[in-house]
């Protein structure tokens, strides 16, 4: 799967839920919304090896 | 994963409510969060003019979506502080631009450079200080300077439940008395001529307001300021969803349960609560002659 974040693009060919994915950036579910395929979705969901997949940072600074 | 309400499709998890919700039942779900918080704590009423000190980010665009929404007479005010890094204040300057367009609502913009012939990055450089504290005093400055000419009654910001908590979380590791007295989430006028201010987004997250500006097509600006880079607030942010990762609800306690309390520190600071002289040079209250946004841009009368 294509993964989008912050500027740069990782491919994973392995399934994996969400929470996975995330721990994956070091990220807790409050810092990061998951876009699989133009749709939000929540931490249970598997993502599959052909998503694309976008992980938007929630946290604001400054 | 299925909406609590419905049984549709989840797009979030709230477990800190234990709760998930379809994009719908979200949507009125955030109505509701934000009408409670200006209930709760009498922040205005539909009669009073809203001055929403907007940046471009998704907060302060949700804040002020939401207040259109539910029918609140609100404006807009942007300030471009001249951060050339990136195009930040540019950019955040066209997005709100785009969002007042869009939502036909009135934005009063103010451009720093373009007033004092200097950007805030630039000034603080000249002044050898750091660049967040000049912008804390002219944000401030402009937000009551603009909500008095224009005859608003309250300035609203979008203050998130993740950026009380962790103020709250650093004020209180460092014992900052003056500031633990004054952290609610409304705060009256200090005295006639001020204005109160409200964070109506107190019982939302940053993630429940990015997941609010996607559903509803409102594009905000994701960088964070190029000048936040190791900001303390950051690393209690960061703190608090670790914790909140294991005891979900705790955030909502731990600061819900000190506005609660706040009272504990009423009294404990140890300066006045309202600043005692008038400054010589723009008459605003000042704990100086002259208050610290006209020393900071070196103003004289004849400048006002």
């Amino acid at each position: 799967m294509k993964v989008r974040y912050r500027g740069e693009v990782f491919e994973f060919n392995e399934p994996m839920s969400v929470n996975k994915l995330l721990k994956k950036f070091s990220l807790t579910r409050g810092e990061a919304v998951v876009v699989r395929n133009g749709t939000i979705t929540t931490e249970d969901e598997l993502l599959l090896p052909d998503d694309d997949v976008r992980i938007i940072n929630t946290v604001s600074g400054g | 994963m299925k909406c609590r309400i419905c049984r549709a499709k989840a797009i979030i998890s709230l477990p800190q409510h234990n709760l998930a919700l379809c994009a719908e039942h979200f949507d009125a779900w955030m109505l509701k969060r934000v009408t409670k918080a200006i209930e709760e704590f009498g922040m205005f009423s539909k009669e009073d003019k809203i001055l929403v000190a907007v940046s471009g980010g998704k907060d302060s665009l949700a804040l002020w979506d939401i207040l259109l929404r539910l029918g609140y007479d609100s404006s807009g005010l942007y300030i471009n502080l001249g951060i050339k890094e990136g195009d930040y204040s540019d950019e955040s300057e066209r997005l709100t631009t785009a969002f007042a367009n869009r939502a036909n609502a009135k934005l009063y913009v103010v451009n720093i450079e373009q007033l004092h012939g200097m950007s805030i990055p630039d000034k603080a450089y000249a002044k050898k200080r750091k660049t967040c504290s000049l912008c804390g005093v002219t944000k401030r400055y402009y937000m009551n300077k603009i909500a008095r000419d224009m005859g608003f009654d309250v300035i609203a910001t979008g203050h998130n439940l993740d950026d009380q908590a962790a103020a709250l979380l650093g004020n209180m590791l460092f014992w900052k008395m003056d500031y633990l007295a004054k952290g609610a989430p409304y705060s009256p006028p200090m005295k006639a001529g001020e204005f109160a201010k409200a964070k109506p987004m107190v019982y939302c997250t940053e993630k429940e307001d990015t997941v609010y500006c996607l559903l509803r097509g409102i594009a905000y600006i994701e960088r964070e300021c190029p000048y936040s880079k190791g900001a303390t607030s950051l690393r209690w942010k960061r703190a608090l969803f670790e914790m909140e990762e294991s005891s979900p609800g705790a955030k909502q306690a731990f600061y819900f349960g000190y506005v609660k309390n706040i009272d504990l520190f009423a009294g404990k600071d140890e300066k006045e609560d309202v600043p005692p002289l008038t400054c010589r040079v723009c008459g605003t209250p000042s704990w100086n002659e002259v208050c610290s946004f006209c020393s900071t841009w070196d103003l004289h009368v004849d400048e006002i």
